[in-house]
């Protein structure tokens, strides 16, 4: 089995955008920001194993593992990378020999523990149906030419002096489970889901009005 | 001033080394009443004198046999010929247990948070069990005479703070002086923030955000410090504050949200920080209202690469920012997307930049600079060439020896 550390999966948007993958271990990667269930890993993906941060909204292949692990074998596997890259700042695409330094230090660490210390899961089921809505909205004018990529690979250019309008936006989130969200990430016909409230995504604004699913259901 | 030593291996019967009790006063079999603990062995109380409250106030641990029901309280009276002391909550779950007053604490429990005062430290040697509630909440202030109340990992160690829900691993409440160090936060909800600095004067000091549905730290009150943090897969913002704070030798990464947002009117001074491939903004000054001279957003030595949106954006335009020393790379992938942005005025209006390096190659549509012109302030300091940064999509940011940002920055300073 393969073994990739903190590798960054953020492009992986769309369902099958990762590929077909087989027999790998993913230690405390960076997932995609999804908002719905989606399957990133192509048809015939499997042998999967999982350890560390929360993968939310990716949706494995059935054979996925979930593995426990020890938190504090954490520090020590980072540290080990560290020291071999000084010029590291964080566990960020680790390449394979330093995926394998910060393997053998985790496993060198947990060797030592005694039976009183703590083990976590790895979470599984963190799905959720997310939204944007919009609360401002300006027009500004470009004060230089940019060249605008599409999503087909062709390019554009914007002229000096155009306007483009941004928008900023609060985000929403409503709990789905693991019912409903393999429904989502199946692409299923017909989703049958309660109609849950949403809440906001930063608890700090308890203010703002939740919306409900059939409003997300008219905006997506 | 006590220190509280948190092992999950942790008992009474330890002997008194840097993780273990040693205590002043010790027995086998207290029994609780109420609020009321009855201490055998006639133990002489005399020394609690003057500490069941204030900032020197003792506590007592009591322990059962399995080691799974260890709980600490405060003392707020006792009586030395009747061999008792009253604590501050009444004791459930334990009828007779060993104990020890003073000295070095340590159990298993995290439900300590009612015990602590300014002054006390709490040690985590490691990593306590998950929690479905706010992992810690902030019941009391640090004060200027007694100092702090600290809560960290033990020297060696990054303890983690796990919640498995979209509670808090480190909620405000009374916060104020609290001082977080050597720890780790996961927040495993889909929605939530991960921690509060809500109090005046609250320190985070190498604290490793690793997961979280919402914000990773936010801040209100004046005069915070975050320092040498790292934030990363969250969903939210890595750093958001409203009021005076200070951001240095951050590192924040791969989250959701902007790498520093301050929505306030007030001061901020961020400084060497690393912000590495956030979503949104790099840094956004996201408030219009930043009038006041008084008031300066201060930024200096941070390297600002790949974002999603513009690397940093000032949305007032009577701001008064200082811009120096600074490599933003990168930033921007879509149109109205730039790796500086004065969304409204231009930042020569009231505003000071100088030695800095901006490069944006054009790719996916963003652009570098709007509302800012290059060495409008300081001939020959800024320039618009690659940094060449030796490694950023593996997070890498050094410069070789051919970098244009080296000894580029002011006095003779490198960049970023």
């Amino acid at each position: 089995m393969a073994l990739i550390v903190g590798a960054r999966m953020q492009g992986f948007m769309q369902p099958g955008a990762a590929g077909v993958v087989r027999d790998m271990l993913f230690v405390n990667c960076h997932w995609p920001k999804l908002d719905r269930p989606t399957r990133i890993f192509a048809e015939g993906s499997a042998g999967l194993s999982v350890m560390g941060t929360t993968p939310r909204n990716v949706w494995f292949p059935d054979d996925t593992v979930f593995l426990d692990y020890y938190p504090d074998a954490l520090y020590p596997a980072e540290q080990a990378v560290l020291k071999a890259m000084p010029f590291r700042r964080s566990l960020v695409n680790l390449t394979p020999p330093e995926a394998e330094i910060w393997m053998k230090a985790y496993q060198e660490a947990v060797a030592g523990f005694p039976p009183t210390h703590t083990v976590f899961s790895t979470p599984r089921h963190v799905n959720f149906l997310r939204h944007r809505e919009e609360v401002s909205r300006r027009t500004i004018e470009l004060r230089t030419d940019i060249v605008q990529r599409n999503p087909d690979g062709s390019e554009q250019i914007i002229k000096a002096g155009s306007t483009i309008e941004k928008v900023e936006y609060d985000e929403f989130v409503a709990d789905l489970t693991p019912e409903q969200a393999q429904a989502i990430a199946e692409r299923a016909e017909r989703v049958e889901l309660a109609d849950a409230a949403y809440r906001h995504s930063n608890e700090q604004h308890p203010d703002k009005r939740p919306v409900t699913l059939a409003d997300w259901k008219a905006r997506a | 001033m006590t220190t509280f030593f948190v092992d999950t291996g942790g008992s009474a019967n330890n002997p008194g080394t840097s993780d273990a009790n040693s205590p002043a006063a010790n027995g086998s079999a207290a029994t609780v009443s109420g609020s009321v603990v009855t201490l055998d062995g006639s133990p002489s109380l005399a020394f609690l004198s003057g500490r069941t409250s204030g900032a020197t106030q003792a506590a007592i641990y009591l322990n059962d046999a399995t080691n799974a029901n260890q709980k600490i309280f405060k003392i707020t009276a006792y009586d030395d010929t009747a061999k008792t002391v009253t604590v501050s909550v009444a004791p459930t779950g334990v009828t007779s247990s060993s104990w020890a007053i003073d000295g070095r604490h340590v159990f298993t429990s995290a439900n300590i948070e009612a015990t602590f005062t300014a002054g006390d430290q709490v040690v985590l040697n490691n990593t306590p069990a998950s929690k479905a509630v706010d992992f810690l909440t902030c019941r009391t202030p640090g004060d200027s005479a007694s100092g702090f109340i600290k809560f960290r990992g033990a020297s060696g160690s990054r303890p983690v703070l796990q919640v498995t829900n979209t509670n808090q691993c480190i909620e405000g409440g009374s916060q104020a002086l609290w001082w977080f160090e050597n720890l780790e936060l996961d927040q495993d909800g889909a929605s939530g923030n991960v921690a509060q600095a809500t109090g005046a004067g609250t320190v985070f000091y190498n604290v490793k955000v690793s997961d979280g549905g919402g914000a990773g730290i936010t801040a209100s009150t004046n005069g915070h410090r975050l320092i040498g943090n790292e934030v990363t897969g969250i969903l939210g913002d890595a750093i958001s504050f409203n009021t005076l704070t200070v951001c240095h030798g951050n590192n924040l990464h791969d989250v959701s949200g902007d790498g520093i947002e301050n929505n306030g009117t007030s001061a901020m001074f961020v400084s060497f920080n690393v912000i590495d491939t956030c979503a949104g903004r790099g840094i956004f000054a996201s408030s219009t209202s930043i009038t006041s001279p008084g008031n300066p957003l201060f930024l200096t030595n941070n390297t600002v690469y790949g974002c999603g949106d513009t690397g940093f954006e000032v949305a007032d335009a009577d701001a008064p920012v200082v811009l120096v020393n600074s490599i933003f790379s990168e930033n921007g992938n879509a149109a109205g997307e730039y790796n500086v942005e004065w969304t409204a005025g231009a930042a020569e209006n009231v505003s000071f930049h100088a030695w800095n390096n901006f490069y944006h190659s054009g790719g996916g549509g963003g652009a570098n600079l709007s509302g800012l012109t290059v060495n409008a302030h300081v001939a020959s300091s800024e320039f618009t060439t690659d940094p060449q940064f030796t490694d950023a999509a593996g997070g890498n940011f050094s410069i070789g020896s051919s970098s244009p940002a080296k000894a580029a920055g002011f006095p003779g300073a490198f960049l970023g």
